[in-house]
This record gives C-alpha cells, sequence and structure tokens, in this order.
C-alpha cells in the first residue's frame, strides 16, 4: 500500500496515539511530546489518507463538562493495517506508546 | 482564572483569529471550533501554554491551505489534460468531415440520394459513360421499353435542350431543361424535395434549386404558374434540392411530359436512358451485361451509386 511507505516517523507516533486511546488533538500532543503546529498537520493528513476519522463530541456532553464540543479521532481499518505494516518499521514505536487495554496485537 | 491567563488566553484566542485567515472559508468554521475547543481545555489545565500552543495553529492553517493547493493543482493538470485530448478529438471531428469535402470528386462518395440506388442506372453508349453527352437514340430506349422486361423494371428517357421558359407577364428565361418520359420521376424515386405541388398535371417543370434561386430569385410564387415552353403550356410543380439533381446533362429543369409528346420525337433523337434494374438481375453474373446489351452495339451500364460500375464495350 502506497500510504504505508509513506507514513513518517511522527505520523507513525501519531497513528500510535490514537490507537493507544489517546482521541484528542491535545491528548496526542501530550502523549507524543509534539507540539500543536506538528500533531495537527499529521492529523489531518491521517484523515486525508483514510487511516483516521473524525467525529465530533456530543452537545450534551460537552454541557455536561461545561466546555465546547471537542473533535475526537479513531483509527480506521486502513489505518490499523498500516499501523502494523509500521511498527515493523519502526520497532520501538509500540515501547513508547502502550496499546490500550484488551487491543492485542495482530 | 488569573488576569494574566486571561490575558493570555484572549491573546491566543487573537492568534486562532489570524491563523483562521489562511484557512478556506469552507472549513474554517469547522477548524475554528476544533481548535477553539482545544484552547478552551488547554487553558483549563494549569500547566497549559495557550499562547504556544495556538501559535501551532498557523503551521496547521499553513498544511491546510498548501494541501488544497495542491489537490487542487493535480485536479487542474489531469481535467487540463483531459479536456485538450476532448478539444483535439473535437477538432478532428469536426475538421476531419470539412477537409474532406474539399478533396474532388468527394460527391461521389457521398451516398446517393436516390432510394434504393443500387439497382439504378444509367445506360451509355461506349466511350460516354460519365459524360454529359447524350449518347442513347431514342430508337434504342424505344425497343429496351418494348424488349427488355427481364432486365428493367422501369426505364425512363430524358433529351437535354435549351428552351425558353415564358412566364406570365412577358418575361422569358432561357433553361438548359431535359424533355423526359412520364416516368423519369418514378425511376429516379427522389427522396427529399425543396418545394413541390401536389396532383399537377402533364407536362410539368420542375426546376433545380440553384436555377430557382439564380434564375428566378427564389420567387416562393413561382411554384403552381403555367408557363410556355416551345409554345406549349406547362405548370411549374416543383423545386429539386441540389443534392437530389445528380442527373447527366447540366439541366436546370426537367419537363416532364406526356407520352404521346415523346412519341413525335425523332427517333435519332438522343437523350440519356435511366433505369432501375431488376434485383434478381444484379445478383448474376455481371459479365452477362454484354451479351445482353449486344444488339444495342456496345452499350454501358453506370450505376448511379457508384461512379462506373460496370464498362464494357462491344
Amino acid at each position: 500500500m502506497p500510504v504505508e511507505a509513506k507514513l513518517s516517523h511522527t505520523a507513525a507516533m501519531v497513528l500510535q496515539a490514537i490507537h493507544g486511546g489517546y482521541v484528542y488533538g491535545f491528548s496526542v500532543m501530550e502523549f507524543t511530546g509534539l507540539p500543536s503546529g506538528t500533531v495537527y498537520p499529521a492529523m489531518r493528513r491521517l484523515e486525508r489518507d483514510g487511516l483516521i476519522a473524525s467525529k465530533w463530541e456530543q452537545q450534551p456532553i460537552a454541557d455536561a463538562a461545561q466546555r465546547p464540543p471537542r473533535k475526537y479521532y479513531r483509527m480506521t481499518r486502513t489505518g490499523r493495517l498500516t499501523l502494523e505494516a509500521a511498527w515493523k518499521r519502526y520497532p520501538l514505536l509500540e515501547r513508547m506508546i502502550p496499546q490500550p487495554q484488551g487491543v492485542e496485537k495482530a | 482564572m488569573s488576569r494574566k491567563q486571561r490575558g493570555t488566553a484572549a491573546l491566543a484566542q487573537l492568534c486562532l483569529w489570524f491563523a483562521s485567515r489562511m484557512v478556506t472559508r469552507g472549513t474554517r468554521r469547522e477548524w475554528m471550533a476544533e481548535w477553539n475547543a482545544e484552547l478552551c481545555h488547554v487553558c483549563s489545565l494549569q500547566a497549559g501554554a495557550p499562547l504556544q500552543f495556538s501559535l501551532g495553529a498557523f503551521q496547521d492553517a499553513f498544511w491546510l491551505r498548501s494541501d488544497r493547493m495542491r489537490s487542487l493543482s493535480r485536479l487542474r493538470l489531469a481535467s487540463g489534460s483531459a479536456s485538450r485530448c476532448l478539444l483535439t478529438l473535437m477538432l478532428f471531428a469536426a475538421g476531419g468531415p470539412l477537409m474532406c469535402l474539399w478533396l474532388p470528386g468527394v460527391r461521389l462518395a457521398l451516398s446517393a440520394p436516390y432510394r434504393d440506388p443500387a439497382n439504378l442506372v444509367i445506360i451509355s453508349s461506349d466511350g460516354y459513360a460519365g459524360t454529359q453527352s447524350p449518347s442513347i437514340s431514342l430508337s434504342e430506349y424505344r425497343n429496351w421499353t418494348a424488349n427488355a422486361h427481364r432486365l428493367f423494371r422501369q426505364i425512363a428517357f430524358y433529351r437535354p435542350a435549351v428552351e425558353g421558359v415564358h412566364l406570365p407577364g412577358g418575361v422569358a428565361v432561357q433553361l438548359s431543361m431535359g424533355f423526359a418520359s412520364p416516368n423519369l420521376l418514378r425511376v429516379m424515386e427522389l427522396s427529399g424535395w425543396h418545394r413541390r405541388l401536389r396532383d399537377a398535371r402533364a407536362p410539368q417543370l420542375y426546376l433545380s434549386e440553384s436555377a430557382w434561386q439564380a434564375r428566378f430569385h427564389s420567387d416562393p410564387g413561382l411554384i403552381g404558374r403555367t408557363v410556355l415552353i416551345a409554345g406549349a403550356p406547362a405548370t411549374i410543380t416543383g423545386i429539386v434540392s441540389d443534392d437530389q439533381w445528380r442527373l447527366p446533362g447540366g439541366m436546370d429543369a426537367l419537363l416532364i411530359g406526356d407520352a404521346h409528346e415523346l412519341s413525335t420525337l425523332p427517333g435519332d433523337a438522343r437523350g440519356f436512358v435511366i433505369a432501375r434494374v431488376r434485383p434478381s438481375v444484379l445478383l448474376a453474373d455481371r459479365s452477362g451485361w454484354r451479351s445482353m446489351f449486344e444488339y444495342s452495339n456496345g452499350v454501358i451500364l453506370t450505376l448511379v451509386q457508384d461512379s462506373v460500375l460496370l464498362k464494357q464495350g462491344s
């Protein structure tokens, strides 16, 4: 898959973070240590390539927390396959950001 | 939230607003909503750095803008290539036939305007095929009319001559016209008319479209008028479009008379013979044509559809 070959280390880190359950832009920043100017464009690129998909938080949940609704991201099937390929390319990726519980390595 | 924090948040908000100007109008609202929500979250954190966070929005906005430009240029390149290809094809499609019309003799390649042209033939003597000179005598035509039923379903004759057409009011126009047997139009089976008067009595005068335009100034009231030709009355019955007007003889008009008028002409009067060949005859061996017409001293049959399909002399 051409997308797999083009996945940079930064993009792989962001993808791994989303896979690890860090579904908001700022949380991805926190766990990767990357600045906002790097994380958000990386997420845009991943979404454009169909590796992740975004969805707006439901308004009642945001209202309950007394804040505006946030946009969260989830990994797609293609993203999962790409990430599995990235694990082979970047073996330390899995150690940097642990997988969420209940998710097994393919 | 302290005053300093509020000031920083306001400054961060201002940064977001400036950065949002780089984002395309269609996605700006959603982009701003996402960054605002994230900024709100950052501001709520004790260790948050809202200004530093919002500065990253410029990079994000710039990436969105440049990605869109890249997509558009890719699209432009792709559509430009397709458009050029389509335009070239259209030019060839339109220009090809137009250029072909300039080639000499291209009208021969055009489909004949007559019905069933495969069985329509012009008969001429040896050496006269494809010429504008009449070569068949009226006596030969009479002979074939009486004896060649096996070959021809119908057979017609016309003799070209120049005659004056006298219009009411003393106006006379000299025309080259063909004096034809009554069945000529039936033999030709013209499929298209420019104008035609139905149920007209013989003799009928049919004008070519170009003659009608050039000699009668496209007078629409001409149809139905009675004119005098060689002292005899005739009715202008129709105008045949130029595409249909392919008979040899260079005629401006056809005068379709009755059988009696043709019988008054001398036997050696020469004209053109046009005939409908029986389809069963055409299916036979074409070398038979020669023997069938040996008695008429070397006759050539020319199919109207092709230039010269059969050219056999004695």
